[in-house]
């Protein structure tokens, strides 16, 4: 059912963001083309300066709406009159949440890379070439200082806590939204207040205990201890600061999908 | 005859209301059935607890056995009372939509009713008249093999003429080991054709009887005794 769910999401993604995507292809082809006719002339400038500014600004409106949309397909599909429908489909409240939550960090993959690519037609010549050339020399010399097979784990391990970060992100946003449902009136002001107040309450708790952890004094010898630990096992510590990142990221993810689910077992308020 | 749905001592409350007060309600198969009761009286509560849309504070629900979920949605078919399609869909879609998720849904069936209807499947939602969206809804919950169909007002706000072809949609087309719940005010449109009644007010059960009952034991028509009994 999952499999259906998805593949229902991806059709009214395509519908929403296929133009806009396919836009910013265009947009950074034509902007590609207008280089080959480079001069001095004022004509050009104008017509080349007017070109990056749509170019941006399509970067700008594809990266928005992907995520508006990701954000919108969640509260219209399950929690406006098309709840009606979605919740009498015969699947479960957790098949729900995943085909949203797999679609909506798919289709945020998806237009990264196309950021990146219309970026690098945009820019194709001898420009990409030599910023490709720079990366490579970056990355050599990082693998000569750290070893290669470090740099592909830090590689890797980056990644995964990026495609973490994204379904926790996600998640939380799902859990605001689900939350905000449960209000008689103005849902979206709820769930963006309580989205507010949640990342205030965390800055302000991430404040105190760094506050209380540097009130701490630690006598010289475990400074130097610690230090000195640090040096040795540099490499291996930031592979398990990752991982630690990654885990507890994970479990965030977790804790914000579990309210989305009890919420909606329990709560369920379709307007 | 098997009993399709059980209600016991359901109690639903909103913040300061009682929707729903210790409701008991059976609903056997082979019948077509009344839900009847004024504005606020806990009609679209009870069908939304059917249908696992909210939670019961107490009491238990089971259809066909099961309590309301997965299970439970593969057999009822339900049309709630407001738009619920998705507009930007072709009526199409929307059908491949149905046929993917329930198995009990007949695609050539619903094709045969659209195109009797002159509606075009390559029509989008949104361009469609009221009527039309509404048959269309319609169509889309009678096109299932379905164990139970719950109805919220499905002739409300449409001409006569779509009452009929709503009507008649629902005694052509519901499986016969089926029952079909529909809750209305318009009881003398839909009198005819209902098997029994279920009369609800302020939450709570006040009547369940067969139609022919009522016309025995009150001599009056379901109408009649509608007024009488809601009489402000």
């Amino acid at each position: 059912m999952v499999k259906k769910l998805i593949k229902h999401e991806f059709i009214a993604y395509l519908r929403s963001l296929l133009p806009i995507e396919l836009a910013l292809v265009g947009i950074a082809t034509l902007l590609r083309f207008i280089q080959i006719f480079e001069n001095d002339s004022t004509g050009y400038s104008i017509l080349f300066v007017s070109a990056v500014i749509a170019f941006v600004a399509a970067i700008i409106v594809c990266i928005v709406m992907t995520f508006i949309v990701s954000i919108q397909r969640y509260y219209k599909n399950l929690f406006k009159a098309e709840g009606y429908l979605t919740f009498t489909l015969p699947v479960t409240h957790s098949q729900h949440i995943f085909a949203k939550l797999i679609c909506a960090v798919s289709v945020t993959v998806a237009t990264l890379i196309n950021v990146f690519i219309s970026v690098c037609i945009a820019t194709a010549g001898e420009f990409t070439v030599e910023l490709f050339k720079a990366a490579g020399y970056i990355l050599n010399r990082i693998s000569e200082n750290i070893g290669a097979g470090n740099l592909t784990f830090y590689i890797i391990e980056f990644v995964i806590a990026a495609i973490v970060a994204l379904f926790t992100e996600y998640l939380l946003f799902y859990a605001c939204i689900t939350l905000g449902q449960t209000a008689k009136k103005n849902r979206v002001a709820a769930a963006v207040g309580i989205y507010f107040a949640y990342y205030y309450a965390t800055q302000i708790l991430a404040t105190i205990a760094i506050m209380i952890f540097s009130s701490i004094t630690f006598s010289h010898e475990f400074m130097m201890a610690v230090s000195d630990f640090i040096d040795k096992n540099a490499k291996q510590l930031l592979h398990a600061g990752s991982w630690l990142f990654i885990v507890l990221t994970a479990v965030m993810g977790f804790v914000y999908y579990l309210v989305s689910l009890k919420v909606m077992q329990k709560k369920l308020n379709i307007e | 005859m098997s009993v399709l749905l059980r209600c016991e001592g359901i109690t639903k409350r909103y913040t300061n209301v009682v929707a729903l007060d210790n409701l008991d309600l059976t609903v056997e198969s082979g019948k077509i059935i009344g839900l009847l009761g004024p504005n606020g009286s806990g009609k679209t509560t009870l069908i939304k607890l059917i249908n696992g849309l909210l939670q019961a504070n107490s009491g238990s629900i089971t259809v066909c056995g099961n309590k309301p979920g997965v299970e439970s949605k593969k057999v009822v078919s339900y049309l709630p009372d407001n738009n619920f399609l998705n507009s930007w869909m072709t009526v199409e879609q929307i059908v491949n939509m149905f046929a993917d998720f329930y198995e009990d849904f007949r695609k050539d069936l619903a094709y045969e009713m659209l195109s009797r209807l002159a509606i075009e499947p390559t029509c989008k939602l949104k361009t469609l008249s009221k009527g039309n969206k509404e048959k269309v809804s319609l169509i889309l919950v009678m096109s299932r093999n379905a164990r139970l169909y719950v109805l919220d007002e499905p002739i409300a706000g449409v001409d006569p003429a779509t009452r009929d072809y709503i009507i008649s949609t629902i005694i052509n087309n519901y499986n016969p080991e089926a029952s079909v719940i529909i809750s209305t005010h318009l009881i003398s449109d839909i009198e005819e054709v209902l098997d029994e009644v279920i009369f609800i007010k302020q939450g709570r059960l006040v009547l369940q009887k067969s139609v022919d009952e009522i016309r025995e034991e009150n001599g009056k028509s379901v109408d009649a005794l509608f007024r009488e009994v809601f009489k402000w």
